[in-house]
């Protein structure tokens, strides 16, 4: 994993309310972070953080401005082309709700990354091997309601190991866990972006403040701090 | 391997919403049983009534019926006599030098619901089946030959004796007849065709115990008939063509046994009612009259009776078709007979059958229809709970349109599953009802048989599943739920 420059360049969002009223949710971002760095997005509830993720990670296309991942520029892209790229290179961590309830546990890990057509060998071996590795290997067969909630999003974070993304966009992962979990979640992300993937964080737990410190963007106050 | 992960989440899918997916399962099945099972009983019946025309091209029965009921009692053993000829007609057509074979056929009483057939050897000859034990032995009175399935659902075997018993269990007037004990002589091959649920017997044992009259009227306590009545009646049974003599006073105590006969509304029968000045009779016809009077009783009155020298029908062989159509005018014009064509009468009964599998097409298209709408009701409402889980999968760069194929292979399988599950339970239901169609129907079925309606409803529900699943495809394809994750 040789890890992904980000270059973000006038990003613009807007949203439409229920009244029909426009409210620039990201307006106008410049940002630069670089290969395999870990940063992190500051802001309040609503500044847009998750918004901004989806932004970079192509789900949503900007309404300005434009995202550049490597040598690749996003809104350049078609969809299907954005999805396809995004299951190459982007990794994706949610506060909640990171998986299939009708899949056990090893296969929320493979048959997303086999739907969005990663051929790689051997990869339920592998899979099996990051599970163990999490202390979830007695849990390979469980369904999901199965877990608590820490567990849960160590599965999520074991997808992300497996998927070797060059760019993980994680929204608030560890929220919500309890200490244990908090910390393997965060040792996997250290883990992870030691073999050099670009990490970027929007978290207010204390330790991936610590962790994530190469470049904050400030959302909601349109500052940049680096 | 991606095509395998779809069907791996379209399967999961459907396991997962287990209750949704059996009642989906179930509703397609349940249009389809109906076509399998009634697709399959109506080819055997097809079937059966085609050969029984091709073995006997003519049967003649009593003037009144019509060509289906005729064929339905004298083929099939199925559907009651309406009425009797006389045993001269049978002769007639034996010496008829235009008849290749006739045989007579009687039809009056049952052992265990099973018709018991009076007839000759001949034409258990005819049949072909031979003996899978005994002898196929029809030399004494008391001799008595079972189909195999008769056999099989009565438990009698070689040498057992039983009575037959008045019309059928249920009927009223049904009674057991002790005047003659039937002895097993032999049980026949399995034939396939209704002989096989059927007993048959000299038709001179029918005719000798409905000379005795009627004993043992156990359902009217009703003892009637004196022993030494019998004997005076004994002596005329020899009487060959008596029937022609109907009225006449000379025929005294031997006509009043047939008041029976006579009230199966035969119209060459009508001179019997005659003879109801006799006590004997008085006493049952006022018997019957008082059953006939009483609403509450469910069992219909059984009021066919085979008497001497009547017969229920005769098969008639031809040697030229031509002959055929000769012989079915001539005995149609004739009083007291009508001659049936059988491939005509069976082409109307077809037709019929016909009409009902339109009916039951008709029928189980709307179930199906209705059961396809389920499933896309049940589709919008999953597809609605599971937009984050759709989100999630595009978050991780799965795209529109494998998402939208995996919804698409999961309503195919839905409908694939209820199209399989209805012809295997339709199939499985038609074995397990062999038995008791050929009890109920005399048609001996062959439950793994496809029809050309069976094949063609399992395509048209395969070809509407593939247009829902289109329409599951389009809807998850235009489903937005990238705003699922945007939520900040």
């Amino acid at each position: 994993m040789p890890g992904m420059m980000i270059e973000v360049r006038g990003l613009t969002k807007l949203f439409h309310d229920d009244q029909g009223r426009v409210q620039r949710v990201i307006d106008g971002v410049d940002w630069h972070v670089e290969a395999g760095a870990a940063v992190r997005l500051n802001g309040p509830s609503g500044a847009g953080k998750s918004t901004f993720l989806n932004l970079l990670s192509g789900l949503l296309p900007p309404d300005e401005g434009q995202v550049r991942l490597g040598d690749t520029q996003l809104s350049q892209l078609s969809e299907a082309r954005r999805d396809r790229f995004r299951a190459a290179h982007v990794g994706y961590i949610f506060q909640t709700f990171n998986l299939l309830t009708p899949l056990s546990v090893l296969e929320n890990l493979v048959i997303p990354l086999r739907l969005a057509g990663n051929n790689r060998r051997g990869l339920d071996d592998q899979a099996r091997g990051i599970l163990e590795r999490f202390g979830l290997g007695d849990h390979a067969h469980k369904r999901p309601y199965h877990l608590s909630v820490g567990q849960r999003q160590r599965v999520a974070a074991a997808r992300a190991i497996l998927m070797q993304p060059d760019i993980l966009l994680a929204d608030e992962p560890t929220a919500s866990l309890d200490p244990d979990s908090a910390q393997a979640v965060v040792e996997a992300l250290k883990d992870l972006n030691g073999q050099g993937t670009t990490l970027v964080l929007a978290s207010h737990d204390p330790a991936l403040k610590e962790f994530a410190t190469q470049a904050v963007l400030e959302l909601g106050r349109k500052e940049v701090a680096a | 391997m991606k095509a395998r992960a779809q069907a791996t989440l379209a399967w999961r899918y459907l396991t997962h919403r287990r209750f949704a997916t059996l009642v989906s399962i179930a509703a397609i099945a349940l249009s389809l049983v109906f076509i399998v099972g009634v697709g399959v009983v109506n080819f055997a019946v097809k079937k059966t009534a085609v050969e029984g025309s091709i073995r006997y091209p003519l049967v003649v029965g009593p003037a009144g019926a019509s060509g289906v009921q005729v064929i339905l009692s004298t083929l099939f053993y199925i559907d009651k006599p309406s009425g009797t000829i006389d045993f001269e007609v049978f002769k007639e057509l034996e010496q008829d030098k235009r008849v290749i074979s006739a045989y007579p056929i009687a039809v009056a009483d049952s052992y265990r619901n099973i018709r018991i057939i009076g007839t000759n050897k001949a034409f258990l000859d005819d049949l072909g089946a031979g003996a899978s034990a005994g002898a196929i032995d029809l030399s004494a009175v008391e001799n008595a030959v079972i189909g195999w399935s008769a056999a099989q659902r009565s438990g009698l075997s070689v040498g057992d004796t039983f009575h037959g018993q008045h019309g059928m269990v249920g009927s009223m007037g049904a009674h057991e007849h002790t005047e003659l004990t039937y002895r097993v002589a032999g049980i026949m091959n399995p034939t396939g065709g209704p002989e096989d649920m059927a007993i048959f017997t000299q038709y001179e044992s029918v005719w000798k115990i409905h000379a005795h009259g009627h004993h043992k009227h156990g359902a009217h306590g009703h003892d009637s008939h004196a022993t030494d009545r019998h004997d005076a009646h004994d002596g005329h049974e020899k009487h060959d063509g008596h029937e022609k003599h109907e009225g006449q006073d000379g025929h005294g105590g031997h006509e009043k046994h047939e008041m029976h006969a006579a009230q199966t509304a035969l119209p060459d029968h009508d001179t019997h009612a005659e003879h109801d000045t006799h006590a004997e009779h008085d006493a049952h016809a006022g018997h019957m009259e008082t059953d006939a009077h009483n609403p509450h009783d469910t069992p219909k009155p059984d009021k066919y009776t085979l008497s001497t020298h009547r017969l229920t029908a005769v098969l008639v062989r031809t040697s030229n078709p031509a002959f055929t159509g000769m012989l079915e005018r001539e005995y149609t014009l004739r009083d007291g007979t009508i001659a049936v064509d059988t491939a005509r009468s069976i082409r109307e009964f077809v037709n019929h059958i016909n009409k009902g599998e339109i009916f039951v097409e008709a029928v189980s298209s709307g179930m199906l229809l209705i059961a396809l709408a389920m499933i896309l009701v049940t589709l919008v409402m999953s597809l609605n709970e599971r937009r984050r889980e759709l989100a999630l999968l595009r978050s991780l760069g799965v795209g529109r349109l494998t998402l939208a194929t995996t919804v698409m292979m999961e309503i195919l399988g839905l409908t694939l599953l209820g199209a399989l599950a209805g012809l295997l339970l339709g199939h499985g239901l038609a074995w397990l009802s062999v038995d008791w169609i050929k009890q109920t129907a005399g048609v001996d079925i062959e439950p793994f048989t496809v029809t050309h309606m069976e094949s063609f409803s399992f395509f048209v529900t395969l070809i509407a599943g593939q247009l829902l699943a289109l329409i599951g495809m389009i809807l998850t394809y235009r489903l937005n739920v990238v705003e699922e994750v945007a939520r900040d």
